[in-house]
């Protein structure tokens, strides 16, 4: 099972990445969160039915994740410094920070977390029924919310291209 | 940017030839542990509060039963009063430490994020409202124990006009005794109230506007 984890994660690994820096975007403790969203789907990886692709089931528990990492540091705000050598992160795994992508994450960065589930799944080409059943509400619903974001995100990035 | 580039821009932005590389001995090294360094840290310290702040008590009580059952010191009311005071500070900290230790703990990221939205509301608040009984019956029979005492100590309701400063004193303590737990409810809700806030947050904007 965790030979199969492995090859499925490393092959998916990009939704980490997409996940974490829609969520802790230039955070000190991206690193961390990075590797905490990491262990928990290893925890839940034996829940994994297939009933749906292995993309699909990674989005939610990540998304799941790095939301309640969010509600959990509002309770418990402390988080002890953590030098570099604690990371132990890959050169191929540290945030590489091209102009697009931080222009592109620091609009992101301005919607609210349950907007960023959506629209990460949405640019992700997931379909509008696999975004109902990973966030849990109607497809007609993930529609309309969609677009509302589309229509947010422009909006932010024409503030942006005006400064 | 406009919404029909979004997608392309998106794509662009994540052609990187690192989300291509062999990563799997860092995933392993990774998942064997059981939380990341940070988290790691958190519940140790988490944990060993919970451990100095139990034994001590523990050790108080032990103390306490062993002076006065066993040894049947007979001791002021002046001197018992900061060993109270020690032992419900001692509970209210270990409480809360329990309570921060069960939240942190606790995941549900296999459902939907909406559910897991609820559940997670629906669990502190449960959390919440339990450590709140716990007080309440705490203080509130502490509270009725030592008015008792008092009133059998100074010979009554009647005998009180003629009772000393001491017993004052215990009067304003069980008092304080009553209210405890209400003050204690208002922090935790202050504690809570961001993630409260996030939380129904949350709710609010999932509900169908579709229909």
């Amino acid at each position: 099972m965790e030979k199969e984890f492995i090859r499925q994660v490393n092959n998916h690994i990009g939704i980490l990445h997409k996940v974490c820096n829609s969520y802790f975007f230039k955070n000190p403790y991206w690193e961390d969160y990075f590797q905490e969203i990491l262990i928990r789907l290893w925890r839940a990886f034996p829940n994994f039915k297939h009933q749906s692709s292995f993309s699909t089931w990674m989005y939610r528990v990540a998304i799941n994740s790095a939301i309640d990492i969010i509600r959990k540091l509002s309770i418990q705000p402390v988080h002890t410094e953590l030098s570099k050598n604690e990371y132990e992160i890959p050169v191929s795994f540290s945030f590489t920070e091209s102009e697009e992508k931080n222009k592109l994450y620091s609009i992101i960065n301005e919607l609210n977390i349950n907007e960023k589930a959506i629209i990460l799944m949405y640019l992700d080409e997931f379909s509008y029924e696999d975004i109902a059943r990973t966030i849990g509400i109607s497809t007609s619903n993930v529609g309309v919310k969609i677009n509302r974001i589309k229509n947010k995100l422009i909006k932010i990035s024409n503030r942006y291209e005006s400064k | 940017m406009n919404q029909n580039s979004l997608k392309s821009i998106w794509k662009l932005a994540h052609e990187s030839k690192a989300y291509n590389l062999n990563n799997q001995d860092y995933i392993q090294s990774i998942i064997r542990k059981s939380h990341s360094s940070g988290f790691s840290k958190i519940m140790k310290e988490i944990k060993l509060k919970i451990f100095i702040y139990s034994t001590s008590l523990l050790t108080l009580i032990g103390l306490v039963i062993y002076g006065f059952i066993y040894l049947k010191i007979e001791l002021s009311t002046a001197i018992v009063l900061p060993f109270m005071f020690a032992g419900l500070f001692l509970i209210f900290k270990s409480s809360s430490e329990i309570v921060r230790y069960s939240i942190l703990n606790n995941q549900m990221d296999n459902l939907p994020i909406k559910e897991a939205g609820i559940y997670f509301g629906e669990r502190l608040a449960k959390i919440i409202k339990i450590d709140f009984i716990i007080y309440l019956a705490l203080f509130y029979s502490m509270g009725i124990f030592f008015l008792l005492g008092l009133f059998l100590n100074i010979g009554g309701i009647k005998a009180w006009a003629i009772s000393t400063n001491l017993s004052s004193l215990l009067f304003i303590f069980s008092f304080l005794l009553f209210i405890t737990p209400w003050l204690i409810r208002k922090i935790l809700n202050q504690r809570y109230k961001d993630v409260n806030l996030n939380l129904k947050n949350s709710i609010d904007y999932y509900i169908d506007e579709a229909s």
